[in-house]
């Protein structure tokens, strides 16, 4: 016996009612990709599991005709990772998408539960961070809204309330001139899952002259949280993407973050290439605005 | 607080009574004896234990079976029919891409998966669907060559 | 009370009933056929025109191994998949230091818990001690604890659950004492004694010719110091067995291990029973690599059930593994080589330092082989080779594949290396010019024989300057560098310097079906079907009729472990003997049935020719049916190996095996990451058996010499393994392991092997470390001496080329 209560719920009201009722004792599940690793290492006994893998409300990717993008909370790596409808607008989320862990990991652990994890290295927030994205909350008081770059608080530590769920996120449209990339550095090619460095950006050109009109960024593996590193940004906007610009942008960046060094590499090496990696990636980002040259 | 519920395992319905907490593998294991599924690392990164729920390839032993009710799982064993291996199989077989023999059924079920949805998949395609299974013996290398044995057929 | 695993003789794979087994035993020989018949023709080259008779020209062909069709339906009897009526479950109480004293367990929680049956502490283990080549190990810790993970009790409950929980129960009081670390902490004066016997568990010296002379004779002397981390073997199925009492009151213990003899063995001297009244059967093996021969479940098992009188099964987690089970030995060398300046080598100095950890293992196995194989496979004339391996308090460190030499030859390839460049000779001559030859005598004082080695850099030589001129000529990518890397290795098969010998039986029925029985169990790298293969041959009968019975302690003769490459050699000589016996018993016996003479009869290509007349020889055995039970050929294979592990001189293996393996690789310089790109592996195994099973072998070698290269590494922190897990713990996937691996086998025929045969199975992982750190300093003029070579590591190199950090 268990000892463990279960709810598949139905709806978002059920679930938020589940979580009131389970006074800050109850566990949102959705792939478990995240979750039952915790149970299995008996670091995690939980009593109540609230099950919201089924909730057609948390489910759909859609692109409004203004190429704005919804994305259910407990939709899959796997079903953003083959949207084509996200592929046309954004590819740097197909492609942080399609490159999480592998393919088991994908057909189960949704865009919402990894966000919600706030694992300084996971992918999905180091994209929403770039996109300045939008999370939208339900609980007990209804719906709110936090926006990406003030949702992760500290290590593992969301905005999210005990009795609160992520329930969509919200991307906006890209104007025109916008080139998106991510880039991921790992000592292995696939399962990264130790001391991996991403980067995603999100990047406008200027058609007048070919600055960097507007720049959104996000990092991960790079300090206690996914990262928002303004400072490297408010660097990059306004100027050509040239070997000056960049030295300056890693100058910046070494300083904004605050890596933590582990087993296999030093907090110095990360920020290292976090710079390399990050440069790479604003190329990238760059060559893919419309009408770029070289 | 025990759950009902039923999955379709291999094709055969089964009503199942399960604690919220029991994993698929632990079910198929455990509780049906159907072992050809094998477990190591039990966090979702070794792939021996990877089954298909829904014809998609999981980590069996991150799946909380509560979860699935209603879902169609594969492992293994059934992959033979009618007292033959399936092409696949055989391919694993003669290709040499079977030593110690743990890794294989996770092998051979994420193949599966890929070959279901896409017929004649390109060896780059090929080392990506399997790029998540751990194997200590062969080096890869038999294995995707079976599986290319297979998609070229 | 019966099992359905125990099935009959032959048969390792639990099935359904035995309608169902001699289908599925059609269907494997049907596919074997197809084979066959796709490479008949071509036959085996090797063999010679003059052997004929395809259908039993078994060895040399790539078939498929019978065991693979269970592992494929996903019905191989792995020991966690049998189930048993009223069968307990078990787990380990263990240390939670590195080094203590045990003041005081306290199992009465324990006891009183949910489900549990029995707890067994040192108390109740008898005062016995265990270990492969030294008997040096508690069962369960009594007085003192000497590393993290130590076993102290062992619980069986009705579910893995309540044992687990009762292990939490238990109680230990400890008196914590110092902790040595390092050798060079156990080495050092004054030093916390770990061991009785002080904290060297071996050292070695060697010496050849002048060492001083030689020194100063070099035109050019190179000095390195070269370190290695520890690594683990990261079989994918953790150790795993189950134990009772059989019908006929026999300890039965189904274990996944190398060596079920030793088991026996132990487990009867620990626990007082007779040798009849105990059996050790292997189940299906899912990896080994050195980690399956010391105790781990077995002992433990085998109290339980006596205990309980109840069959108990016991499993490890992963994560038990990785902090519990034996490991390699970190190891640290300082080397000088000296040559002239036409690439002769003068000298080689040599010491190396070993972490052994809290107990002996294979210790002083791994020691003797590395310092047995200073220098190989190279002619030095002047030697000296020192070697210390010290007691720390961390995991035991045991046999892994190998036993050493991946270390050593990472720092002798790469002085070598670095010797060519620095005289300007190519990589590939100065090697001509020392390695050795036939005839050579080696720093032990052995005469070598059928020597391969320099074919082996012939047939690399080639493709080493088609590349080297395709690199120079290809357009540079930025920031990214190819290089091409060389190393090589010469390995000494079976077990160092002392007898260990095999033996074989092959047995008929009358209804034809034949049995081998091989002491050597299969681990899962198809030795069964090249013993079957050997056997058939030499026998003369077809190989689908042959099963193999191997790995059972009651129904083979104790034949050593499979290990140190030495199953194809060993066992399969013994096979070729049991063979030719079994051979002329049954032409005797046809003789007397048909009253002609003896050699009027021939059994070949499974069927026998009496004078004009042909028979099947399924036939045959029924005209002889009377006599078929008494026909057993017997074959033991016991060639004089003798070294004197003290002063190393004597003959410590009966033959060699050689590689040349050339590497591509491309590094990131502003990452200082590497990836593999393109392998060339060149091998001497003289005859190969099976060239499917032996290529798999050696890229599975490869892969694992990847990951000792740049990604595997155990992280010990003031005694704990703190990366106890595969996320941490990094193995390479199928988007590390380049597919183009091309395997040659060269052409050469060991006079003593059975079928001229050498045996390759655990060396192709030698040479990676070495070729890949040979070829990031001719992609980036760097020298990697440390492994695994780690990206921060190489970047850190490539500073210091260009001057300090970026």
């Amino acid at each position: 016996m268990s000892g463990c209560r279960f709810t598949a719920a139905k709806t978002v009201a059920e679930a938020v009612d589940s979580l009131v009722a389970a006074k800050g004792d109850g566990h949102i599940i959705a792939g478990g990709v995240a979750l039952v690793i915790l149970m299995n290492e008996k670091l995690l006994q939980p009593s109540w599991l609230i099950d919201i893998s089924r909730i057609d409300e948390l489910k759909g990717i859609t692109v409004g005709a203004d190429r704005t993008i919804r994305i259910g909370a407990a939709v899959t790596h796997r079903e953003v990772a083959r949207s084509s409808e996200i592929a046309a607008v954004y590819p740097m989320l197909t492609e942080m998408a399609s490159e999480i862990a592998c393919g088991r990991i994908m057909n189960r652990g949704t865009i919402g539960g990894n966000i919600c994890l706030a694992d300084p290295q996971g992918d999905p927030p180091v994209a929403m961070l770039a996109l300045d994205a939008t999370f939208r909350i339900a609980g007990p008081g209804g719906k709110r809204e936090v926006p990406a770059r003030s949702f992760f608080e500290d290590l593992y530590v969301t905005a999210l309330g005990e009795d609160e769920l992520l329930s969509d996120i919200h991307i906006p449209a890209p104007v025109t001139n916008t080139g998106t990339a991510f880039g991921k550095f790992a000592a292995r090619k696939a399962m990264d899952y130790s001391s991996t460095i991403s980067t995603a950006v999100s990047l406008v050109r200027d058609p007048n002259g070919g600055g960097i009109a507007e720049i959104g960024l996000g990092l991960g593996g790079c300090g206690v949280t996914p990262v928002w590193p303004e400072k490297t940004e408010a660097v990059l906007r306004g100027r050509k993407p040239d070997d000056e610009t960049f030295a300056v942008m890693r100058a910046t960046l070494a300083d904004e973050i605050e890596p933590i060094g582990d087993s296999l590499y030093s907090a110095d090496y990360k920020r290292r290439v976090a710079g390399i990696i990050l440069t790479r990636t604003v190329k990238m980002a760059y060559q893919r605005t419309e009408g770029a040259s070289q | 607080m025990s759950v009902d519920i039923t999955l379709t395992i291999n094709g055969q319905r089964r009503a199942l009574t399960v604690e919220p907490t029991d994993t698929l593998v632990s079910i198929l294991r455990d509780r049906l004896g159907m072992t050809g599924t094998h477990k190591d690392c039990c966090m979702g990164i070794c792939g021996s234990c990877t089954v298909l729920v829904n014809d998609r390839p999981v980590s069996s032993c991150l799946l909380l079976a509560a979860q699935i009710d209603g879902d169609a799982v594969r492992t293994v064993e059934s992959l033979e029919s009618k007292g033959s291996l399936s092409p696949l199989q055989e391919a694993f077989l003669t290709f040499g891409a079977v030593q110690c023999g743990y890794c294989t059924p996770g092998f051979l079920m994420t193949a599966t998966s890929l070959l279901e949805e896409t017929p004649s998949p390109s060896r780059d395609e090929i080392v990506e669907a399997l790029k998540g299974n751990l194997c200590r013996c062969t080096g890869y290398k038999k294995i995707i060559e079976a599986v290319e044995s297979v998609a070229n057929a | 009370m019966t099992s359905r695993w125990m099935e009959p003789e032959g048969e390792k794979f639990a099935l359904g009933s035995l309608d169902e087994q001699a289908h599925w035993k059609h269907e494997y020989h049907r596919i074997v056929d197809d084979v066959r018949e796709q490479v008949r023709g071509k036959g085996s080259k090797l063999l010679g025109a003059e052997r004929g008779g395809v259908e039993t020209d078994t060895v040399g062909q790539p078939l498929p191994r019978n065991d693979v069709l269970y592992k494929v339906r996903g019905k191989a009897r792995y020991a966690a998949n049998i189930e048993m009526e009223g069968m307990l479950h078990a787990c380990f109480v263990r240390s939670e230091h590195p080094h203590a004293r045990i003041i005081k367990v306290d199992t009465s929680q324990a006891e009183k818990a949910s489900g549990v049956q029995a707890v067994i502490t040192a108390a109740d283990a008898g005062d016995e001690l265990i270990g492969t080549l030294v008997t040096d190990t508690p069962v369960l810790a009594k007085d003192r604890v000497r590393y993290v993970g130590e076993a102290i009790a062992v619980i069986a409950a009705d579910t893995l659950e309540a044992a687990a929980a009762a292990c939490l129960l238990v109680e230990v009081e400890y008196e914590l004492l110092p902790a040595i670390l390092t050798p060079e902490e156990a080495l050092a004066e004054g030093a916390t004694e770990i061991d009785p016997e002080g904290n060297v568990i071996i050292s070695l010296h060697n010496e050849r010719g002048d060492i001083e002379a030689g020194l100063r004779d070099a035109d050019v002397v190179l000095e390195s110091s070269y370190d290695v981390e520890q690594i683990d073997h990261c079989f994918l199925e953790p150790p795993s067995g189950v134990a009772f009492i059989d019908p006929d009151g026999v300890l039965t213990v189904m274990v996944c291990t190398q060596y079920p003899h030793y088991h026996h063995k132990q487990i009867a001297r620990v626990t007082g029973l007779p040798m009849e009244k105990v059996r050790v059967v292997q189940t299906v093996v899912g990896g080994a690599f050195g980690g399956k021969m010391d105790n781990t479940v077995e002992i433990a098992l085998a109290l339980l059930v006596l205990k309980t009188e109840r069959p108990v099964r016991m499993t490890y987690t992963r994560e038990e593994v990785f902090t519990t089970t034996t490991k390699r030995h970190p190891m640290k060398i300082r080397q000088k080589l000296g040559a002239t300046n036409d690439g002769k080598f003068t000298a080689l100095d040599v010491e190396y330092l070993l972490d052994g950890g809290a107990y002996r293992s294979y210790s002083i196995t791994v020691s003797g082989r590395c310092v047995i194989h200073a220098g190989m496979p190279y002619l030095f004339p002047n030697m000296r080779v020192d070697l210390t391996t010290a007691f720390t308090n961390h995991v035991p460190c045991g046999a892994m594949r190998s036993f050493g030499i991946v270390k050593t030859a990472f720092a002798l390839e790469s002085q070598i290396n670095e010797m060519a460049d620095r005289l300007g000779i190519s990589q590939i001559e100065i090697r001509r010019r020392n390695g050795f030859i036939d005839g050579d005598k080696t720093a032990t004082g052995q005469t070598l024989y059928d020597v391969g080695f320099l074919k082996t850099l012939d047939a690399v030589e080639p493709i080493f300057e088609r590349r080297k001129a395709e690199l120079s000529a290809a357009p540079q990518v930025a920031g990214k560098r190819r290089g091409l890397g060389l190393a090589c290795l010469g390995y000494g098969i079976g077990y160092s310097g002392i007898r260990n010998p095999s033996t074989a039986r092959i047995r008929v029925d009358a209804a034809g079906t034949v049995t081998a029985f091989c002491g050597t169990p299969d681990i899962g790298t198809g030795s069964d079907m090249s013993l079957a293969q050997i056997a058939a041959q030499s026998a003369g009968i077809s190989v689908n009729r042959v099963n193999v019975v191997s790995g059972d302690s009651t129904k083979t003769d104790d034949s050593g472990p499979t290990s140190a490459s030495r199953t194809t050699y060993f066992s399969g000589n013994a096979a070729y003997i049991a063979g030719q016996d079994f051979k002329s018993q049954f032409e005797a016996a046809v003789a007397r049935q048909m009253d002609v003479s003896a050699d009027q009869v021939r059994l070949e290509a499974d069927t026998v020719t009496v004078r004009n007349d042909r028979m099947d020889f399924a036939d045959a055995c029924h005209l002889i049916a009377g006599e078929t039970g008494d026909i057993v050929g017997y074959g033991k294979f016991d060639p004089d190996i003798e070294a004197n592990i003290l002063t190393l001189k004597g003959n410590p293996y009966p033959t060699y095996t050689y590689a040349t393996h050339l590497v591509e690789i491309e590094i990131d310089e502003e990452l200082g990451s590497v990836d593999l790109v393109h392998v060339w592996a060149a091998h001497d195994g003289g005859t190969i058996v099976n060239p499917m099973g032996t290529e798999g072998q050696i890229e599975g070698g490869v892969a694992q010499g990847l990951g000792q290269a740049i990604m595997e590494k155990v992280v010990r922190e003031n005694g704990y393994i703190t990366n106890p897990h595969y996320r941490d713990y990094l193995l390479p996937g199928a988007k590390d392991v380049p597919l183009a691996i091309e395997c040659i086998f060269i052409d050469n025929h060991d006079r003593t092997g059975p079928y001229g045969a050498k045996g390759v199975a655990e060396v192709s992982l030698i040479p990676i470390p070495a070729a890949m750190a040979g070829a990031v300093t001719d992609a980036s003029a760097i020298r990697p001496t440390h492994l695994p070579m780690e990206s921060e590591y190489l970047l850190g190199l490539i500073d210091q080329r260009d001057g300090g950090a970026s």
